[in-house]
């Protein structure tokens, strides 16, 4: 029997960064300013979660400039990708499993 | 149950985010209900001249009765439609703006902007046709081609906003080719695509999303 909590990924547990994957998931790439209009959070709070994001492998950043002002993007990694979708998943399994 | 209710919220989180990040969703059903006024209005307006131009088409001949010149008839198509498309987009504006008050979410932001990009290419496209085939003096292809051609236009853009609105996009398409055979009836097909249809979309998305 194998337990359909295995497959839920602890670094998608915080709400921010659930959110933070979905959009990077649909968006070719989001920038920071949207993120954090999207999900409504602070700088430093997002800047956190995304980092953790980040050191998984899950996003990637692209540093760029708009004029003379700096653009961050981040854009979602393959390995991101497939992380999400098997959590997403894991979740579906675990609410039918309870049903 | 608790942990249930959980992964449940966390789905729709999801859902909600991807939906919000990359969809532009305050487009307001009361706007589909005012761009119908407007288009059901101007049939009013044109009808008279309509059934004259009609008359004169039929007979063969100039009729007495006929109170347009020619050549103002194409200045007041082209004047009407102007005006009904300007009045309809301010009102869908308006619309669309006092929800996304209530909603507080931004008006305009990346989503606004890929949805007007994406349907101005088909819709500028369209009128330029449009405009063509009416200089052509070709009048009676000028109602299946706005159908058309704005069909595309919502099916282009339902990709960046309320996806129900792909089908009101199909339902224009298939009028205009309708209408494609049934030349002589564009006035009658226009005011059903732009007037009752857009109705009928404006208030199923009212009752679906936005009544209280």
């Amino acid at each position: 029997m194998n337990n359909p909590i295995e497959h839920l990924n602890k670094v998608f547990d915080s709400r921010i960064r659930l959110g933070i994957m979905s959009a990077v998931m649909v968006n070719d790439e989001v920038n920071f300013n949207d993120l954090k209009e999207l999900i409504q959070v602070t700088d430093g709070n997002l800047a956190s979660h995304l980092k953790t994001l980040e050191e998984n492998n899950y996003i990637k950043v692209n540093k760029g400039f708009v004029g003379r002002k700096t653009n961050t993007t981040y854009a979602v990694t393959k390995a991101g990708e497939k992380a999400f979708k098997t959590h997403l998943e894991a979740l579906e399994k675990m609410i039918k499993g309870m049903k | 149950m608790k942990e249930e209710q959980k992964h449940i919220e966390a789905l729709h989180d999801i859902k909600d985010m991807m939906n919000r990040s990359s969809r532009f969703i305050s487009l307001s059903g009361l706007s589909g209900i005012g761009a119908g006024l407007c288009a059901l209005a101007a049939t009013i307006y044109i009808w008279p001249v309509w059934l004259a131009v009609r008359g004169k088409l039929q007979a063969g001949n100039e009729i007495q009765a006929y109170p347009y010149p020619t050549t103002n008839v194409q200045s007041l198509l082209v004047t009407t439609g102007i005006i009904t498309f300007l009045s309809a987009l301010a009102l869908a504006f308006l619309f669309t703006w006092m929800r996304s008050k209530k909603t507080n979410t931004s008006i305009w932001g990346r989503t606004a902007k890929r949805l007007l990009i994406n349907t101005a290419i088909p819709l500028i496209t369209g009128a330029l046709v449009t405009y063509r085939l009416l200089e052509l003096e070709l009048v009676g292809l000028i109602a299946p081609s706005c159908l058309i051609f704005y069909g595309l236009a919502l099916l282009n853009g339902s990709k960046y906003t309320v996806s129900e609105i792909r089908w009101l996009g199909i339902c224009q398409i298939i009028l205009g080719l309708i209408n494609l055979w049934f030349i002589g009836y564009g006035l009658i097909a226009w005011a059903i695509g732009f007037g009752v249809l857009h109705i009928l979309y404006g208030a199923l998305m009212w009752w679906k999303y936005e009544r209280v």
